[in-house]
């Protein structure tokens, strides 16, 4: 079964060995820097670009990998081998990234606030297939650009459970455990998501000409 | 013809994403192949889900390094000094309104008799109240001598 640390083909894991990753563990316990700058580079890509898929926002994306990595150097003392740094990571990033999301949408309601959900999207960002026409092209992109629309309103678990299944490939009962929720739960977290990306699409296609 | 209980669209879902057992699998396809709604269904949410943009994030050597030098800057930072911006904001105001209120002058009393500083009017005051006292003190004295007299 897949997990954070296979994902995408092992891609994750070759980065990072859990031998390397025990003895680097080890070193940054006694005060090595270097060893836990080590450990910190071995993941930084990956974490925060699960961060910058949950938020939206580059800056806030940094700034919540920096505090699971501030979090992961306080607890160096009692960090036990039974979950990988990865997975560790992944959860706090996480449930950061959740909190982070709902004081964004409180603020935004006490502040009849709209920013956040409408920005964020580079309709260049998506790579248009090549061999498409210029129309088709355009139509893509907007495509894109609303469905980046619907996942950025997402409730924020609801989010969560979509972005870790659908974009990082988590299974739902790994996922369940990240969040600490029933798999039941993350099961209709993902349907309710999906539903919502179904809607606008087809919303989509009776727009367009 | 369809089948309330495999035209279900959670379990297309979960279909979608290999979320639901061989067997449960293995009845769903056997009902795609007679069931045209539900095909048409997982094929809208297949062209929905392709739609949802897939950003990826590429990171130099050199920003890595950058961002973990980040990370270990503020680990050694002391915990106080990892206060937020808006903690750091409340405790300045704090400590500016409490220096107000320390630096404010003690308003005196105004003085009781004309011509004479308020403070040196208290002190003699309390003279006079001592000196009635004593007088109380020398009249007790005199009582209980002559009690012992008499």
């Amino acid at each position: 079964m897949t997990s954070v640390d296979s994902l995408r083909g092992g891609e994750y894991s070759r980065l990072m060995r859990p031998a390397t990753e025990k003895i680097l563990i080890d070193q940054a316990r006694t005060g090595q820097e270097q060893a836990f700058a080590q450990l910190i580079e071995g993941h930084t890509e990956r974490i925060i670009g699960l961060a910058w898929r949950l938020v939206g926002q580059r800056e806030e994306a940094e700034e919540i990998a920096q505090e699971a990595f501030l979090r992961l150097y306080k607890s160096l003392a009692t960090f036990r081998a039974e979950s990988s740094v990865a997975t560790w990571l992944y959860r706090t990033v996480t449930r950061l990234a959740i909190d982070h999301l709902r004081r964004e949408k409180l603020k935004r309601k006490l502040f009849f606030f709209r920013g956040g959900a409408e920005q964020s999207f580079d309709p260049l960002e998506m790579v248009a297939d090549p061999a498409a026409s210029p129309r088709d092209q355009l139509i893509a992109r907007e495509t894109a650009g609303q469905m980046q629309q619907v996942l950025n309103r997402l409730p924020p678990r609801q989010k969560a459970v979509f972005v870790l299944r659908h974009l990082e490939g988590l299974p739902l009962k790994e996922i369940a455990a990240t969040l600490g929720i029933e798999e039941g739960t993350a099961k209709a977290h993902l349907h309710r998501a999906v539903s919502q990306f179904r809607q606008e699409f087809r919303n989509s296609r009776e727009e367009s000409p | 013809m369809t089948d309330k209980k495999i035209c279900n669209d959670e379990l297309l879902t979960l279909y979608y994403y290999q979320e639901i057992g061989v067997s449960e699998s293995h009845a769903l396809e056997q009902h795609l192949l007679s069931c045209a709604p539900c095909r048409a269904a997982l094929d809208e949410l297949g062209a929905s889900l392709a739609a949802v943009p897939q950003r990826s994030l590429t990171l130099s050597t050199g920003q890595q390094q950058q961002f973990s030098a980040g990370v270990l800057q503020r680990a050694r930072q002391p915990r106080g000094l990892r206060l937020s911006h808006w903690g750091t904001g409340l405790a300045v105001a704090s400590a500016l309104g409490l220096l107000v209120v320390l630096l404010r002058p003690i308003e005196q009393p105004a003085s009781l008799v004309p011509g004479v500083p308020a403070g040196a009017a208290l002190a003699e005051l309390e003279v006079l109240e001592q000196f009635e006292l004593l007088q109380e003190f020398d009249l007790l004295q005199n009582l209980e001598l002559l009690q012992e007299l008499g």
